[in-house]
Formats: structure tokens, C-alpha cells, sequence
């Protein structure tokens, strides 16, 4: 079973994009904020990291930064999700390492399909 | 400007805003009352939803499509 | 309630509450950027989360309020009360819109109006903020603009994230024959706009005229009104609130229909059908079965494409069914169809054979996507129409997505984290559709990007393959044709590149490790592709031999014994599946390492992953912990019979031995019991810091209104109590707090003129003290003055002279607790709305509390509230009266004393009797219930217990004292409950019921 990691310190939101993926089969793993992810993922490595920005100790572009530069876990595709719609936002987060975005409320197809392909199953 | 004659009321041409609570009180005094429409052209939304929640039958129909679309609810007793 | 919602509820609450109390909190420090950035997280999380549900009014306004917080972030404008004030109005307002939601799973009608308005006055501010002086109307005129654009946006949002079109239900509502003129226009290829108009109930008053308004819609083709909602029509009836609902076609641009409907956009819905969604039957529908057959043999004609057929029989079959019905109208629209459908005819003609049965509304969208793939495409959405164009789509978007990162410029420590997870996502993907030659290439490209610093090659790669991917024939049918021949050449070419990786590094432990684990994946992923998936376990342990020796030697040495061509793929790659944990695969016997470390390894990964998803923390609804809480009383009781079915085993059936062994066993089921209560006890316990937390707000609020300036000290507010404790005194709280507010807390002027400090303290304090909670509530203000006091009581009649006289200052103090007691001469708006102090006093004496008050005149006044710690377990003073069993609760006995006759003297009309040099008045228990006086008994002596009530004692006659006993006392219900002398019931051992009794409530 793939495993996806979803970041954000909404529990509405990790719980929204949680029901999908475990609908569609994932095994789910969260956290609610940059630094408890990063301890998660450090501990076991997942196929997937679903990523919020704007999250309290360490946001979502710190976390990917540093996600990056270890070597366990640098090969971790990642999909930011934020409110944030301006391509400068975009861009910021393909600065930080990652390899999609999308824009919140995201629909539950197109979610589930990016999350498919990225993870390969 | 309605003129009520026997069970019958008569819409004016025009039928402004304050016309739908004269219809209205005249209308629940006594359930079997109709309402000739033939002569309104115009007609105000509060005096359209008196019609609609008093529902009387309609003895003549209002000229304008519209109008008749409106009220095409009503039963009607030509 | 669906579950998301619940947690959305929860959660904003949560966040309310922290944005709240930040708020409160830069009031005091409005330079604290944590302060800031606490409130502003609440806000923006709670606009995320918003996005998930049909709240665009909370959506409107929690974003002003973002923003506005965001450029006090960015040090654009500042903080100050006022601001405080809006930012706390807009996030009372959302607390309210989520109790709507909890209740009615939906916002209130005019919830878009408050919205807007909130909103613009928000923006307004910050626009006015920003600008400086700049005039008034500019700003007015900006935000509205402003506002415009972002309701643009978030409609947009929300658009965005609708389904790729739905059913629109009131289509429906508009006649038959407009139905009709609408799919006619719309067939002719005339755009044809649907509104369904809601006019609030108040517009008549704002000069509105809804219906005049549709007159006025553009290329009007027709309309249909009736009443919004069903109301009893009798003369109590107010024709001018509007209760009407408006439907029209028209032939026009939506944008011009938009323009029409510009000042009530929020009560009108625009839609833009597609033709065949005007296509719908009406009429009764009867279940006749022939319309089975009819149905069935009419597919087959749409099956056959035999048109002709289908028409003879839609002919034949008009005649059967009864005119103006269901049937008949659904047969005429496909005659219609017959007649007028292009190209689509057939798909439509199918739907509405399949309602003719059915009796259910057309399901167009079935064939509108279908239909209109062109369009979708257009859209920029996925087109299913067979697997291997979505494949290819889904994979030219990725890769282009992923070609535009690799574009980007990158910070040297992100380089390799940016090409090892482009690396991930394209080999994922390739992965799952099966492009098995094309990942083994792009992998290899992978590689060289790691090693030569440079992502051109995986650029180029990129680029060329998701130029072929759309080109239909262009790779991936070649590609197919030499999978096998290029897997395995490719697979040399990478597992010979892991070997110059390895060969390449001379580095430090960490380095090395993870270079192994690199070279591992990789080689993990060509050997799985290659189908020998036999050989991994192998790869496992030449890794894990390498890192003990932390060399590369024997990672080189597998690569180098590795012979790919020993097998053929299929066959291997079965054998992999039938056989997962085989090893032996003979050229590979060489490279085994003793194997008993790879399971331990696996079993700890496999510990690990459970850990992972387990919570540490679970919400669980109330309702569950209040059943578990009934269970666990039920359990009680039923534990309790058990020793009298103990004592009947011996006594009337004679068999001791069962007696004792019941004993046993009760003894151990009635530690169980006290485990549960225990632990259910502290599932229930909330911090008190639950109730306190709503008065720094309050206080704020209130000594703003009355022109007082107010200290407030919390102490002790993660004292916890028993939930239901928490909930009930919230309100007793609020009346405390707001009477030091009003009436304990003086004026400046006065406090001044007093030689105080201009501001006034309350001081809330709580502290866990044996069994109870204690709860102080104190204010340095002018105390209660006992003449005053008495004076005003006596006025009221709630005493006589001679009680005036005869009661202490002390005893007098407590006279504020008597129903319709008022010190303050003038009412102010804020207490004094009926609900005197008398009400607290009750609701704490309800849950088993006591209170006691303290005040010294000039000075200020203590009140002190002992609470129980749970309400689960009550202990109390069983005692008879009139042969019947009463409750008293044991944290008001004082003592049991046992009175001869002379002991009891009348002082003023009254029984009295003198217990440790005090004078403790009598009250016969028996003429306070109302029972018949009883017989004297032996000697005179009379049973009395003394209890403390008010801060004083009282001795109550009883018949008799019984045990003490632990009850779950349980509020009453019913006739009984509004009889203020019960505190509940609970429920004894023997099944019987026994009233416990509330001596607060008692007159006396």
C-alpha cells in the first residue's frame, strides 16, 4: 500500500484530503506542522507528501527545504496545496523543492489522479 | 386601483404595491371571491403573490404572455 | 452530521477561540509579532478550511479579516482597540454562522448580506488604513471595487471546484410549454440562460419589485412564480413580507443578466443549460407493467439505430398510455428529439427511455460529457475516452510540469533533493502505466544528473518524451515493440552506472550510507522492472554487508557477479510472484551474507508504520462518554444488588457457600466498578481555564460600556472539574463576574476619591481542594454594605423587621442571593435582566456546590464557589422521614446530634437549640415536606442533623439518620424537576428510589 504524508495544521483539511486518499486505498500518515512531519517522515519514509504553507513552528516551504537535503527522504514527491492562487506563489514552492501545486479546496478527482501518478499507483 | 363589485374584483390597469393589501383583505373575507384580470397591464410582485397565496379563480385572463405565465397556477372560470 | 463538517465545527471553535484570545492579548502588546502571527494563522486556516464546505459568506469574511492581519503582519498599518473591536465582531460573527451550521447544516438566508457588509467595512478599514488621509469616498469606492474583485475570485474558487457541471434541479420549476420554447431555442444554437430568483423577505420595503424586475430580463422567453414557502393564509398574514419565488428563461448574455440582477446577486441563480437538460417529462406516472415491455423494446430500436422502428412504436404505444401522463409526455420529447436532435439523438433518445420506467428526472449529465468532449478539453480537463490518450495526457502534463521546475533556478544544498524527486515523481508515474522501457531510460538519465551536477540531460529527456507522448504513434507504439530487447540493455547501462557511482566516492560514513542506499533504490527498481525480482533479498544483504564494513567493496562485487541474462523475464517474473521469499537463485548463491538480520529488519519497518498512524489523542463525541457515563451508573446499581442477592442465598435459600462465593465476586466487580468510574471520571474532566478563558473578553467588553477601568488576574485555570461542572457554571460565572462589573467594581472618580487606584481588580481564582473545586471570584471594590443590604431586603419583604434585626452583618451579606433582590437602584443594560444572583446560587446548589461570600464595605468581596471535582459519585447521608428514605449530601453535614427536649429552646417564635455555644435555629424537615407531624418519640429525643446553609447552621429534624452511602445522583425530570428542595435522584442497591434532597432550596 502507498503511503502519503499530509502536512497542515487544518484538521479539517488533513482530515478532507485524508477521507480521499483512504477511500482510494493509501495508507495515510499526518502531521500538523513542518517540524512533526519532518519527524515522521525522518522515522519512515513515505511515497507522497501532501504540504500546506502556511503551518505554526516550521512552514511548509522550510519543511520541503530540509525534506531535500536529506538523503533519506529527498526523493519524496511532494505536492503543495495552499489558498494561495498567484503564480509568484507557484514558483515559491518549486523553489522549495516542490514538484506540484494546487490550490485549496482541491477536487477530490483531480487530487486523487495527481496522487496516482505520483506515486505510481 | 381594484374595483370590487359583488364576488368579483376588478384589476386596474395598474396595480401598485399598496393595491395588494385591499386585495388581500377583501380576498380571505370570504374564500369563493374571483378576480378578473383582463385589465391589468401592470402588476405589482405583492399583489402577484396575493394571488398566488389566496389562489382565487380567475374569471378573465391578463392580456401580456408574461402575466399569464405568472398566474397560469390559478384555476381559472370563464 | 457528516463527520468533515463535525470536525470543521470543532476546529473553527478552536481556532475562534485562539484568535480570539490572541486578540484580547495585543491589546495589551500590540507589538508582539508572535502575538500577530498567532491570530493570523487562526484566520488563514480557517479560510482554508472554509473553502471545503458551501460557506462562501464565512469565507468572505474571515479573508478581510486575513488580510487586514496580514498587512499588520507586513507593518503596513497598525493595531489599536478599535481594530481589536472589528476583528472580534467579524470572528463573533463566524462563531455564529458555525452554531447555524452545527444546527441547520447551513447558513442563514441573510448570512451573503451580513457577509457583505462585514466585509466591506473590513476592507474599508484597510483601505483607510493604508491610504493614509486620503478622502473617504475613494476608499469607499476602492473597497468596493476591492470587494467585487475577491467575491469574483472566490466565486471563481468555488467554480473551480464544482463538479464538471450538475444537475440543475429547478429546471424543472419553469412550465412545460417554457421548457419546451427554451429547448427549442437552444437546439436552433441560441444561447439560453436559466434564473431562478429568491427575493428576500424585505424587499418590498426596499422599494423592490422582483417580478417587474424578470419583465425586464433581455430576450425574455418565458416565466413561472409561485410562493417560496407554504404559510397559513389567514388575516394574520403580512402580504408585504415577501414569500415569492420567480423562474425565468431568456435568450442573452449572462453577463447582461448579471447586470440586471446586480443589487440582489445574492438572492438570484444564473445557469446556462445545455438544450437537452430542458428535455423533461411531467404528468402522473403509473406503474403500469406494460411500460416495462414498451421500454425494452424501444432500447432495442435505439440499440439497432432502427429510428423508424423506434417511431412506430412510440406511436403505438401513445395510444396505450393515458394522455397527459408521464408515459405520454416522454414520448412526445422523444418524438421531439426524433425530430430536432443532431448528431446526439440516439444518446438522448436512450436517456429518456431509461426515465420512462423509471419515473426518475433525465440524467443528462450521463451524456453531456460525452457529448461534449471537445469542450471539457477546452477546459483544461481530463478526457476519458480510452486509457492509453489519458495516459499520455497525464503524463505530457506532469512532465511538462516537471520540465518548468527543472528550469527553475535552484539553490546548490537543494540541487540533488530537487533531481532526486523530478527523479521519483516521472519514474512513478512511467511506473504506473507501465512505460517499463522508458523508465529504466529515464532513470539512468537520473543518474547522470546526480553525478554531473547538471539537470540538462533529464531537461532534454523531458522535453523530447512529452513531445512524443502527444503525438499519438509516435514513441510509445515503437517503444512497444522492442521492450524486451531494450530492458535488459538499458538495465546494464544503469546497474553499470550505480557502479561508477560507487567507485566514484571516497567519502565520509554518512556520505557513504547514503550513497549505498542511492545505488540501492536504483538497483531495487531495474531489478523489480526486469522482472527479477529474485534477486533483491541478495541486493538487501550485499547493502547491508557493505555498510558493516563500511566499504563499497561488497556492493561492487554483487554488481560485478550480477548476469542479467541468466534468466528469461517472464518466467522469472512468475516465479517472483508464486515464490516472494525465494532466494536461491543459483548465480547469485555466492553473494549470500548469513540472512538473519533481513527479517528483523523487516518486522521493526513493519512496527514502525503501525506507530505512525496511530493517534495519540482521539475526539470522541460527547454523546458516546455521556451513554458510557449511564452505563457505568447502571453497572453501580446493578453491582450494588448483588449483595443482597448474597444475603438472600443464605438466608431464605440456605446455601451459604453461594453467599460467599457471590461476595467474592461482588468484591471484585465493585473494584472494576470504581476503576471505570475513575477513569471515565478523568476522561470528563476539563481545565477550568474553559470557562475562564471568555473573560478577558467580557471584562474588556463590559468596562468599555460602563466607563470603568479594569484589572483582570486568572489564577489557576488548569485546575480541572468534571465537564458537566464546567458547563453548568459557565453562566453562574458570567452573572458573578458581570455583578463586581457592575455593582462591586467603583467608578475612577470614586475610587479615586476613596484613595484607590483608579483601576479596579477582579480576581478570578481556582484551586482543587480534597473532593471539590474551589472557585473564588473577588473584587476590590466598594463591598456590601449590610444596612443596605437589610434596608433594601426589608423593603422588598423578603424579611421581617425582627429578622432584620436579628441577623448578623455576616448572614445579611448573603440577602443578595434572594429571588428578586436588586442592590443597585438603577437597572443597568447589563445585569439586572431578571436573572438575579438568587439563579446562581440555585444552579450551584443543583450540581452539589456550595457558596459563601465574604465582604467588607470600602474594600471589596470574596465569593467563594466549593464545587464538586465529578458529579459522577455522590456522597450522601441517607435519612428517614415519614418512613420514607431521603438524601442528604454529606459535604453540607456538619453533625449528627441527638436532642432531649430541654435542649430546645424557642427564641422569638422560634426552635432554636445551642450546639457548641452557638444558637442554631431548628427547622422540622417533616412540616417543610409537608408531612403529617409525627408521634413523639421515646423520651423526646429528637434526631436532628446540622447542616451548613449560607454560611450558617441549621438543624434539621429527622425520623432517623441511616448510612452514608455513594449514589449516582441524577437530575429529575418531569413534574419533579421545577421542586426546588430535590437535587436529583439516584438509585439504591435494592432497585428503590431515593430523592435527594437540596437544603439550599428549602424556605424557611
Amino acid at each position: 500500500m502507498k503511503k502519503v504524508m499530509i502536512v497542515d495544521d487544518a484538521a479539517t483539511v488533513r482530515m478532507y484530503h485524508g477521507d480521499i486518499l483512504r477511500q482510494a486505498g493509501y495508507e495515510v500518515v499526518e502531521a500538523f506542522n513542518g517540524v512533526e512531519a519532518l519527524e515522521k517522515v525522518l522515522a519512515s519514509p513515505v511515497d507522497l507528501m501532501l504540504v500546506d504553507i502556511n503551518m505554526p513552528l516550521m512552514d511548509g516551504y522550510s519543511f520541503l527545504r530540509e525534506v531535500r537535503m536529506h538523503n533519506d527522504t529527498m526523493h519524496i514527491p511532494a505536492i503543495m496545496i495552499s489558498t494561495e492562487s498567484e503564480q509568484s506563489d507557484r514558483e515559491k514552492a518549486y523553489l522549495n523543492g516542490a514538484n506540484d501545486y494546487m490550490i485549496k479546496p482541491v477536487r477530490p478527482d483531480v487530487l486523487l489522479e495527481k496522487v496516482r501518478l505520483m506515486t505510481g499507483g | 386601483m381594484i374595483t370590487f363589485k359583488k364576488d368579483i374584483a376588478y384589476l386596474g390597469e395598474q396595480c401598485p404595491v399598496e393595491d395588494a393589501e385591499e386585495l388581500f383583505a377583501w380576498l380571505i373575507d370570504e374564500p369563493m371571491r374571483k378576480v378578473d384580470a383582463s385589465a391589468c397591464q401592470e402588476m405589482h410582485t405583492a399583489v402577484l403573490q396575493t394571488l398566488l397565496l389566496c389562489r382565487p379563480k380567475l374569471v378573465k385572463l391578463p392580456q401580456s404572455v408574461f402575466l399569464q405565465q405568472a398566474l397560469n397556477t390559478l384555476a381559472v372560470d370563464i | 452530521m457528516n463527520p468533515l463538517l463535525q470536525q470543521f465545527i470543532t476546529e473553527a471553535r478552536d481556532l475562534l477561540e485562539e484568535a480570539a484570545s490572541g486578540l484580547l492579548a495585543l491589546e495589551t502588546s500590540p507589538n508582539d509579532m508572535d502575538g500577530v502571527n498567532a491570530v493570523f494563522r487562526a484566520a488563514h486556516t480557517l479560510k482554508g478550511s472554509t473553502g471545503l464546505f458551501d460557506v462562501l459568506p464565512m469565507t468572505h469574511v474571515v479573508h478581510a479579516a486575513e488580510d487586514i492581519l496580514d498587512a499588520v503582519k507586513a507593518g503596513q498599518v497598525g493595531i489599536d482597540s478599535n481594530l481589536i473591536d472589528m476583528l472580534l465582531d467579524a470572528f463573533d460573527q463566524v462563531g455564529i454562522w458555525i452554531d447555524e451550521l452545527e444546527s441547520a447544516e447551513q447558513l442563514s438566508k441573510d448570512a451573503a448580506q451580513t457577509a457583505k457588509e462585514m466585509s466591506s467595512k473590513l476592507r474599508a478599514w484597510l483601505a483607510q488604513a493604508r491610504a493614509g488621509d486620503s478622502s473617504d469616498m475613494l476608499v469607499q469606492e476602492n473597497m468596493a471595487l476591492s470587494s467585487q474583485a475577491e467575491e469574483r475570485e472566490v466565486v471563481q474558487q468555488l467554480v473551480d471546484m464544482t463538479p464538471a457541471r450538475k444537475a440543475i434541479a429547478w429546471l424543472s420549476c419553469l412550465s412545460p410549454a417554457v421548457r419546451l420554447q427554451a429547448y427549442q431555442q437552444g437546439i436552433a444554437g441560441h444561447k439560453v440562460v436559466a434564473i431562478a430568483y429568491t427575493p428576500e423577505p424585505e424587499c418590498y420595503f426596499k422599494g423592490e419589485d422582483p417580478f417587474g424586475l424578470v419583465l425586464q430580463i433581455p430576450g425574455l422567453i418565458g416565466l413561472s412564480v409561485d410562493n417560496a414557502h407554504a404559510v397559513k393564509v389567514d388575516a394574520e398574514l403580512d402580504v408585504y413580507q415577501a414569500n415569492i419565488q420567480l423562474y425565468a428563461v431568456a435568450s442573452a448574455d449572462v453577463g447582461d443578466i448579471e447586470h440586471l440582477f446586480r443589487y440582489v446577486s445574492e438572492q438570484v441563480m444564473i445557469e446556462v443549460p445545455l438544450p437537452e437538460e430542458w428535455l423533461i417529462p411531467f404528468g402522473n406516472q403509473d406503474n403500469d407493467s406494460i411500460l416495462l415491455d414498451i421500454s425494452e423494446q424501444m432500447q432495442r430500436y435505439i440499440e439497432a439505430q432502427d429510428i423508424d422502428g423506434l417511431v412506430t412504436a412510440i406511436n403505438a404505444a401513445k395510444n396505450i398510455v393515458p394522455a397527459g401522463s408521464w408515459a405520454a409526455n416522454t414520448f412526445e420529447l422523444m418524438a421531439l428529439v426524433i425530430n430536432t436532435a443532431g448528431n446526439h439523438k440516439l444518446a438522448w433518445l436512450h436517456v429518456l427511455v431509461k426515465c420512462l420506467v423509471t419515473g426518475d428526472q433525465p440524467d443528462w449529465l450521463s451524456v453531456s460529457s460525452h457529448v461534449n468532449t471537445a469542450t471539457l478539453a477546452e477546459e483544461g480537463m481530463a478526457v476519458i475516452q480510452s486509457l492509453d490518450e489519458v495516459d499520455r495526457e497525464s503524463l505530457s502534463i506532469v512532465m511538462g510540469l516537471q520540465a518548468n521546475i527543472l528550469r527553475l533556478p535552484i539553490a546548490h544544498e537543494l540541487y540533488l533533493g530537487r533531481i532526486a524527486s523530478i527523479g521519483k515523481v516521472i519514474e512513478n508515474v512511467l511506473h504506473r502505466f507501465g512505460h517499463n522501457a522508458l523508465l529504466v531510460q529515464w532513470l539512468a538519465v537520473v543518474n547522470k544528473s546526480k553525478i554531473s551536477n547538471n539537470s540538462e540531460g533529464m531537461l532534454a529527456w523531458l522535453e523530447q518524451s512529452s513531445l512524443a507522448l502527444v503525438e499519438p504513434n509516435s514513441l510509445s507504439n515503437k517503444s512497444n515493440t522492442r521492450v524486451s530487447s531494450f530492458n535488459r540493455d538499458a538495465a546494464l547501462a544503469l546497474v553499470d552506472i550505480q557502479r561508477q557511482v560507487l567507485a566514484q566516492s571516497q567519502p565520509e560514513e554518512v556520505i557513504l550510507l547514503g550513497r549505498l542506499r542511492s545505488v540501492k533504490t536504483v538497483l531495487t527498481s531495474v531489478l523489480t522492472l526486469i522482472g527479477r525480482k529474485d534477486l533483491l533479498s541478495a541486493l538487501n544483504e550485499a547493502v547491508d554487508a557493505s555498510a558493516q564494513v563500511m566499504s563499497v567493496s561488497e556492493l561492487v562485487a554483487f554488481i560485478d557477479r550480477l548476469d542479467l541474462t541468466v534468466q528469461p523475464i517472464q518466467s522469472s517474473a512468475l516465479q517472483a510472484s508464486t515464490r516472494p521469499v525465494h532466494r536461491g537463485d543459483p548465480a547469485l548463491l555466492a553473494a549470500h551474507a548469513p540472512s538473519g538480520k533481513v527479517g528483523a529488519s523487516d518486522t521493526s519497518e513493519t512496527a514502525t508504520v503501525h506507530g505512525d498512524g496511530i493517534a495519540k489523542t482521539l475526539r470522541v463525541e460527547q454523546a458516546s462518554i455521556d451513554k458510557l457515563g449511564d452505563l457505568i451508573g447502571e453497572l453501580v446499581v446493578a453491582k450494588n444488588a448483588m449483595p443482597y442477592l448474597a444475603q438472600r442465598a443464605e438466608r431464605e435459600f440456605a446455601v451459604p457457600e453461594l453467599a460467599k462465593l457471590l461476595k467474592e465476586q461482588f468484591n471484585v466487580v465493585d473494584r472494576l466498578t470504581q476503576e471505570l468510574q475513575s477513569t471515565i471520571m478523568k476522561v470528563q474532566m476539563l481545565p477550568v481555564s474553559q470557562i475562564f478563558q471568555r473573560f478577558p473578553r467580557l471584562v474588556r467588553d463590559i468596562s468599555r460600556k460602563l466607563g470603568k477601568k479594569i484589572n483582570l488576574v486568572v489564577e489557576g485555570e488548569e485546575t480541572q472539574a468534571d465537564k458537566t461542572v464546567i458547563e453548568v457554571m459557565s453562566d453562574p460565572m458570567i452573572h458573578m463576574v458581570r455583578n463586581s462589573l457592575d455593582h462591586g467594581i467603583e467608578s475612577p472618580e470614586e475610587r479615586l476619591a476613596a484613595g484607590k487606584s483608579e483601576t479596579g481588580t477582579i480576581k478570578l481564582k481556582a484551586f482543587q481542594e480534597g473532593d471539590s473545586v474551589i472557585i473564588e471570584i473577588q473584587d476590590d471594590g466598594r463591598g456590601v454594605n449590610p444596612a443596605r443590604v437589610k434596608q433594601k431586603a426589608l423593603e422588598k419583604g423578603l424579611i421581617t423587621e425582627e429578622q432584620a434585626e436579628s441577623i448578623t452583618d455576616q448572614e445579611a451579606v448573603y440577602l443578595i442571593f434572594q429571588p428578586g433582590f436588586s442592590t443597585n437602584d438603577e437597572v443597568t443594560d447589563l445585569s439586572g435582566r431578571g436573572v438575579g444572583m438568587d439563579v446562581v446560587r440555585s444552579t450551584i446548589e443543583r450540581i452539589g456546590g456550595t457558596l459563601r461570600v465574604h465582604s467588607e464595605v470600602g474594600k471589596g468581596t470574596i465569593i467563594r464557589l466549593s464545587l464538586p471535582l465529578s458529579m459522577a459519585v455522590s456522597h450522601v447521608m441517607e435519612i428517614e422521614l415519614a418512613h420514607q428514605v431521603f438524601g442528604v449530601p454529606m459535604d453540607i453535614v456538619v453533625e449528627t446530634a441527638r436532642l432531649t427536649p430541654d435542649r430546645i429552646k424557642t427564641i422569638k417564635q422560634r426552635e432554636t437549640f445551642i450546639w457548641r455555644s452557638r444558637l442554631v435555629p431548628l427547622v422540622r424537615l417533616r412540616d417543610v415536606m409537608q408531612f403529617p407531624a409525627g408521634g413523639t418519640k421515646a423520651g423526646g429525643v429528637e434526631s436532628v442533623l446540622v447542616v451548613r446553609r449560607d454560611g450558617s447552621l441549621i438543624g434539621l429534624v429527622v425520623d432517623d439518620f441511616r448510612s452514608k452511602s455513594e449514589v449516582i445522583m441524577k437530575p429529575l425530570e418531569g413534574p419533579l424537576s421545577g421542586i426546588p428542595i430535590y437535587a436529583g435522584s439516584a438509585l439504591l442497591g435494592d432497585g428503590s428510589v431515593m430523592l435527594v434532597l437540596n437544603i439550599g432550596g428549602i424556605r424557611l
